[in-house]
């Protein structure tokens, strides 16, 4: 908590000393500014110096006049036209001087001081009266003689006066170098708090950086704790979830099992004779069967779509067809509430994933049904456009709430907890059909008003594919199916033995022989010691499950047609079956419908060509003339005798699994079946011969074979 | 014989002819000393004004500390002189009237025009007016020397030039 409130406190704190640094920095910008505007002005320090030759200059003068005064005393001494020279020579370097004071930057600098001024003014005067006086001896050295004494007192003067303008520049020099002193001093104090500025700006932005560098460690590692949290408790949910998901399809397979058991069982019992009570009741059990499955697939539905999503196999739909379904599977669930139904829609095939869009409906119908008490359910199919196909199940019903209508789409969701109580159900099947429809691009929503009634509506793009058939046309009476009779030989691989039982006894129903293997490796030994037509495989076994067997099977280069069988009822099923080598896939529970249109598809009906099976006539007929009935028969009753010795030998050989020990047997059997003209016998005989692995069960059935074939022929003779 | 030392004199005149260098007419206001190829005195190369101003002249106009405003400042180049005295030193000694003295680098005149100036603004300088030469760099070409090491090298009322190693 308190590391909280300091992770929270600390951002705002490097906001703040953000600010004050940008404050800062501002500050010393503009103070540097400042500083060297200032140093600009002191550019004049060309000027001081040449001040400084001011006071170099005056001290000249006063040099200069020390120096005429000698000359003049010289001169007095020595009385020579060159002392004399000497004396003009140093006036005349006394006098450059004094235009000196007054030009140039000397003067400007003379100029600040009045005292100065005033002494330099004097002094040049003098200078100037002096220079008119010597001036007029230049060329009487006589008379300068006598003037010398005087021009000694005025050279006096200028002495005495320069001397003072000495004295005063020296002072006002003075002055304005404890003047640059100060300033300069003022220059340096500014410089030094600058740099202190400087100084301050670089110590907070590197202690702000370490802040920030700290800050975003602390971050750093917060957000990998977090992470490496998220990522446990990921795998946490994962593993839940993949539990839930196993839990799920074990339970559901669980309950699918014994509940084909039921429904399959009440088809065999609908093909025994019932009276009208008895079958409505089976009608009860299978219904309540498919209620029961309906439930366990919203479930599995609903596992597999958060799983693996939804997908989708778009197929013709007809509507009218879609409408006899809806009321024949809610015919009784609608006679026992006491609501009467109505469904109108165009004559149309449309284009769509049948199966799913048949799933939401049958979900919204029996949802209308369970929360209308009495009234009219009403189905409506519209197409607000040409690529929209509308459906609308109303119902006059208790309605939802306003605030309630969001929740209703959403997982596990019931209106009121005590709903599940009074109308039970998983609460997924409004969450699996807005999936279902998201997934096929539309739309689904409900307009519902409490009292009134509920509006569920969907819309979802199709293609119109054209008209439906009409209505009248006769429906192929499914009775027919039942009665056809079918002489296959069927292999039933099943692991469970309630399902076995029942899917044999419906497919023996359809005249086939089954034979029977519990797992993979057992149907894999069948096949490669008999022939069958058709294998049925369940997927799920122990041992060896079916896809893998299929597999083997195709390996071993067998080519009958193997069909698929499982719980899992879903596309990716399906694949997985057809990929394994399978022809096609069975969904259970195992149904007559289902075994019938397998039988149509794969297998040759067994009234038609009986007799073709086992005979040849093309060859029986003409050996049977040469012969004549007599003697055919006996050769096939000595046919027999063989088979049956076959049969005996087999059976006490201890090596019956070795081909080779009965290749001469099977030899002269074949060739005798065959001069005979049964020649499905020499068939068998002779496969059995390049089989490499040997099965009494194989020469039993060669043996059944000729027995059958030899009756086929009895039948033959005596009838021609 | 006497025609003969006659003979040698004036060979003697034309070999100091030959020397470039001839005996100053008026007064000398220049004596260069020191280091020197040329002479025509025992004293070095003595000037008088007429032969300052045969030499090689320049005119620098330029702000000085000394006077008021931009000047014009006549008078011969002083690499003149020195190429005409044989100057073989580098340094120059300036000595003013006032024994003020400068020691001048003789790179100074070899690197920039400097003159030693005779006249200003066309007036002839006396030495009441700073004269008679006054070492005058061009400041007005070259900013850089208008400090005071080059104010301190501009002597005037010169008189004296020694030429040292």
């Amino acid at each position: 908590m308190l590391e909280n409130t300091a992770s929270r406190v600390t951002p705002l704190l490097i906001r703040g000393a953000t600010s004050v640094l940008i404050g800062l920095g501002i500050v010393l910008i503009a103070a540097t500014a400042y500083l060297f505007t200032n140093l600009r002005d002191r550019q004049e320090a060309v000027l001081t110096s040449v001040r400084e030759d001011a006071m170099w200059a005056v001290f000249q003068t006063h040099r200069e006049t020390s120096r005429l005064v000698e000359a003049i005393l010289v001169a007095q001494k020595a009385g020579t036209p060159q002392a004399f020279e000497t004396v003009f020579l140093n006036f005349d370097l006394v006098f450059s001087r004094m235009t000196l004071l007054d030009s140039g930057f000397f003067s400007e600098r003379f100029s600040e001081s009045l005292v100065l001024r005033e002494a330099a003014n004097a002094l040049q005067n003098d200078i100037s009266a002096m220079a008119d006086r010597i001036d007029s001896f230049a060329n009487d050295y006589t008379v300068l003689v006598t003037a010398l004494n005087s021009l000694l007192q005025d050279a006096y003067g200028l002495q005495k006066q320069s001397n003072e303008l000495v004295i005063s520049t020296n002072e006002i020099l003075g002055t304005a170098r404890t003047l640059n002193r100060m300033r300069t001093s003022l220059d340096y104090g500014r410089l030094a708090t600058v740099v202190a500025i400087t100084t301050l700006v670089f110590v907070c932005t590197i202690t702000l950086q370490f802040i920030q560098l700290r800050l975003i460690a602390t971050t750093q590692r917060q957000l990998e704790e977090l992470s490496s949290r998220n990522s446990q408790s990921a795998k946490a949910a994962q593993s839940a979830t993949e539990a839930k998901s196993l839990f799920l399809a074990t339970m559901s397979h669980e309950i699918r099992t014994p509940l084909n058991g039921i429904i399959g069982a009440v088809d065999l019992l609908d093909d025994t004779d019932l009276d009208a009570e008895q079958a409505r009741r089976t009608l009860t059990i299978r219904r309540s069967g498919h209620i029961l499955l309906d439930v366990i697939n919203d479930i599995l539905d609903f596992s597999n779509l958060d799983a693996n999503g939804v997908t989708y196999q778009n197929g013709p739909l007809s509507l009218p067809d879609l409408s006899d379904i809806l009321r024949d599977v809610f015919r009784q669930r609608l006679k026992d509430a006491g609501l009467t139904f109505e469904i109108e829609g165009p004559h149309l095939i449309v284009s769509t994933d049948d199966v799913r869009l048949r799933q939401v409906l049958i979900n919204l119908i029996g949802n209308a049904i369970k929360f209308t008490p009495f009234g009219t359910i009403k189905v409506r199919v519209t197409f607000p456009t040409d690529g929209t196909l509308r459906i609308e199940v109303e119902d006059s019903g208790i309605g939802v709430p306003k605030e309630d209508l969001p929740k209703l789409f959403q997982n596990f969701s019931q209106v009121e907890n005590s709903a599940s109580r009074r109308f039970g159900g998983t609460g997924l099947g409004l969450a699996i059909s807005k999936r279902i429809i998201d997934g096929l691009g539309g739309d689904i929503g409900v307009d519902s008003v409490v009292g009134q009634g509920s509006t569920f509506w969907m819309e979802v793009p199709i293609d119109i594919l054209g008209e439906a058939p009409d209505l009248d046309a006769p429906m192929p009476p499914q009775r027919t199916a039942r009665t056809q009779k079918y002489d296959s030989k069927v292999l039933l691989v099943e692991d469970n033995a309630i399902n076995r039982e029942i899917a044999q006894a419906l497919l023996e129903s359809f005249g086939a022989t089954v034979t029977t293997a519990n797992d993979g490796q057992a149907a894999i030994d069948c096949c490669e010691a008999m022939t069958f037509d058709l294998v049925v495989m369940d997927l799920q076994m122990p041992v060896m499950d079916g896809i893998q067997a299929t597999q083997t099977l195709r390996n071993l280069g067998f080519h009958m047609p193997i069909i698929g069988l499982t719980a899992n009822a879903f596309a990716e099923d399906r694949q997985r079956c057809l990929e394994a080598g399978m022809d096609d896939f069975l969904a259970k529970p195992i149904s007559r419908e289902k075994i019938s249109s397998i039988f149509e598809t794969f297998s040759k009906s067994g009234e038609m060509q009986p007799d073709e099976l086992f005979l040849d006539l093309g060859q029986f007929m003409p050996v049977l003339e040469e012969l004549g009935p007599q003697l055919f028969s006996e050769l096939l009753t000595h046919l027999g005798e063989e088979g049956r010795k076959l049969l005996a030998a087999a059976e006490n050989n201890e090596n019956a699994n070795k081909v080779e020990n009965f290749d001469a047997e099977l030899h002269s059997l074949k060739g005798a079946a065959s001069s005979l003209g049964l020649v499905r016998v020499a068939q068998e005989a002779q496969k059995l011969r390049s089989n490499k692995k040997f099965l009494f069960s194989a020469i039993e059935e060669l043996v059944v074979l000729l027995e059958q074939s030899a009756r086929q022929a009895t039948g033959v003779i005596a009838s021609s | 014989m006497k025609q003969l030392l006659l003979l040698i004199l004036l060979m003697a005149g034309s070999l100091a002819h030959a020397d470039g260098l001839a005996q100053p007419d008026g007064p000398v206001i220049l004596t260069v000393s020191g280091n020197i190829a040329n002479t025509n005195s025992p004293d070095g190369a003595r000037f008088d004004r007429a032969m300052l101003e045969a030499l090689n002249q320049r005119t620098t106009t330029a702000n000085t500390p000394w006077f008021d405003g931009p000047r014009d400042f006549d008078g011969p180049l002083a690499s003149a002189i020195l190429d005409v005295v044989g100057a073989q030193g580098d340094t120059m000694r300036v000595i003013a009237l006032n024994d003020y003295a400068a020691e001048v680098p003789v790179e100074d005149a070899r690197k920039f025009p400097m003159i030693f100036a005779t006249h200003l603004d066309g007036q002839m300088m006396s030495v009441r007016d700073k004269g008679p030469l006054f070492l005058i760099y061009p400041f007005d070409e070259f900013p850089e020397l208008f400090n005071e090491i080059y104010f301190g090298r501009s002597v005037w009322q010169i008189t004296q030039i020694e030429v040292l190693d």
